[in-house]
């Protein structure tokens, strides 16, 4: 399901690990931030991508610009996400960042579902593109 | 040229006049050029959509598996007996060195 959280958009998924047949949560689903303004597939807190055992895999690095200008290293390798609720899914770069708290969602991960962002009715629809 | 006749909504039809009057001054041809302009933007867009990237499983420089999904390489890399720590995993859509991020703040 997706929907605002106050007033960010946020979806419930299921992160995969298919090279070493990992999963987070290991029960239901996580909710991740719907971001925008992320170029990339998905992002998660360190704790999650070691809990997902990503860091057992050879890693590739790059560089992530931040809005204000600054520049994060990022780390990272190939993974799934899911939103069985929509019958969304996709493989891409799953990569992780120093002092990220959240589970991010950027727009690769996305290109391939329509984002409705309603705030006159305060709600959201994603779906996968037909 | 070519004429094409198609039909489209009078509202659209009154937008699309009253936008080349104000932008171009109704000037000859500007109708044309800018219902060009608008369809071959949206034709580019289309033409954008990436097909589906496939992923490669390389082991010291030589491919040892191929899969049109991380599921589908994991399973031929168990298959062929290959530790998917082992290998270097390559995807189609070539990996962009730099991205631009937003700017999540911590929790406090």
């Amino acid at each position: 399901m997706s929907g605002l959280l106050d007033l960010t958009p946020t979806l419930r998924i299921v992160l995969r690990n298919p090279l070493l047949g990992k999963r987070y949560p290991a029960e239901g689903q996580a909710l991740a931030v719907v971001d925008t303004g992320y170029e990339g597939f998905v992002a998660l807190p360190r704790d999650v991508f070691a809990l997902l055992s990503f860091e057992e895999l050879q890693l590739e690095k790059r560089r992530l610009v931040l809005a204000n200008g600054g520049v994060l290293s990022a780390e990272g390798a190939y993974g799934a996400f899911g939103a069985p609720d929509i019958g969304l899914h996709a493989d891409g770069f799953v990569e992780t960042y120093e002092g990220l708290q959240e589970v991010l969602l950027g727009v690769e991960a996305l290109s391939r579902a329509r984002v409705l962002l309603d705030y006159c009715e305060r709600r959201m629809t994603i779906e996968p593109c037909h | 040229m070519v004429n094409v006749t198609v039909s489209l909504p009078e509202d659209v039809v009154r937008s699309l006049r009253r936008t080349v009057k104000e932008r171009y001054g109704g000037r000859k041809g500007a109708l044309s050029a800018l219902v060009r302009e608008a369809l071959e933007e949206r034709i580019s867009s289309l033409d954008t959509v990436r097909p589906a990237a496939r992923f490669k499983a390389f082991e010291g420089g030589r491919e040892v598996a191929e899969g049109g999904s991380l599921d589908e390489l994991a399973s031929k890399l168990r298959d062929r007996g290959v530790d998917a720590r082992a290998v270097r995993i390559v995807s189609t859509s070539p990996l962009r060195q730099v991205v631009r991020a937003g700017l999540r703040g911590k929790r406090s």
